[in-house]
């Protein structure tokens, strides 16, 4: 059971993680900033149908969300560190602080994604 | 313990390859989107580092109690940026520790000519009274100056905005 729930963390973690770094680099992306929104409702929707359980998907998409809060900030800053010189940072206003506000925005989708779940599972059984 | 993504709950298969499939799609989804993202963001930073422009002065002319000055701004990209372009200039100007102030120079979005290799542009400024008798000990005092370029960079939906500065001296006339 608690082997099962790291798993599916690290699953979750692992989009989230990418659409954090999408919007990171939001000014480069070939996707528009809603469509990430978008797809981390249909993440959230997917892991409480994969789950099959409202209340485990839920502390399921919420540790993932940790999980990729932690690595994030890491990579990111590796990424931004190595890569980016001072001027094309500032000019591309890529920041880690507005980084970690979108994080909770993305995450309130995957809730949105994971209530749609509820309620289609509700609706299956 | 075998590393196996079937993983069984009482009988009941879990998650396993096939129900991971949308999962799987997003994800690569994702990566492609990022995978863009991070390369142009890349080239951006290239573009910006490895691009170096000059000021000099190419032509003087002078009246009793006036001077017109052209400035040209030469610059080099590092690589080829058909994206790019530069829409304004400005430079601040310094003699014998003294500021000539701040000389903006005329566009109408893009400034000069770029090729996405070099930049050219002139424009000609006017120095009269107090800043005459100053920019009169040019050349024989070297001018120094502080060049600010402001620059754009083209991808996807975006304009990425940047400003660049180059400080150095003009010594003589060309």
């Amino acid at each position: 059971m608690r082997l099962r729930f790291i798993i599916w963390s690290l699953i979750d973690a692992i989009p989230f993680l990418l659409a954090q770094m999408s919007l990171l680099f939001l000014p480069f992306a070939e996707f528009p900033g809603w469509l990430i929104y978008l797809l981390m409702l249909v993440l959230g929707l997917f892991i409480v149908i994969f789950v099959g359980d409202f209340k485990t998907g839920i502390f399921v998409t919420l540790s993932g969300t940790l999980i990729a809060m932690v690595l994030y900030f890491w990579v990111s800053f590796v990424i931004l560190q190595f890569w980016g010189t001072f001027n094309s940072v500032i000019a591309s206003n890529l920041s880690l602080s507005t980084g970690i506000v979108n994080t909770i925005f993305l995450y309130i989708f995957c809730l949105f994604g994971n209530m749609i779940a509820m309620i289609f599972l509700g609706f299956i059984s | 313990m075998p590393v196996s993504f079937t993983i069984r709950n009482g009988g009941d298969k879990v998650l396993s390859w096939k129900k991971m499939l949308p999962l799987i799609v997003l994800m690569v989804v994702l990566f492609v989107n990022l995978a863009i993202s991070i390369a142009r963001f890349n080239s951006y930073t290239t573009f910006m580092g490895d691009f170096k422009a000059n000021l000099y002065v190419s032509n003087i002319t002078e009246s009793s109690s006036e001077a017109n000055i052209t400035f040209k701004i030469v610059g080099q990209s590092g690589m080829m940026a058909k994206n790019a372009y530069f829409s304004e200039a400005s430079c601040l100007l310094m003699i014998d520790g003294h500021s000539l102030g701040v000389y903006q120079f005329p566009t109408e979005g893009i400034l000069g000519q770029f090729d996405g290799k070099s930049l050219v542009a002139t424009a000609t400024f006017n120095f009269s009274d107090d800043y005459y008798k100053e920019i009169s000990k040019f050349p024989s005092t070297p001018l120094k100056y502080t060049l600010y370029i402001i620059t754009h960079f083209l991808t996807g939906n975006h304009d990425t905005r940047g400003t660049l500065v180059f400080e150095g001296t003009i010594k003589e006339a060309k």
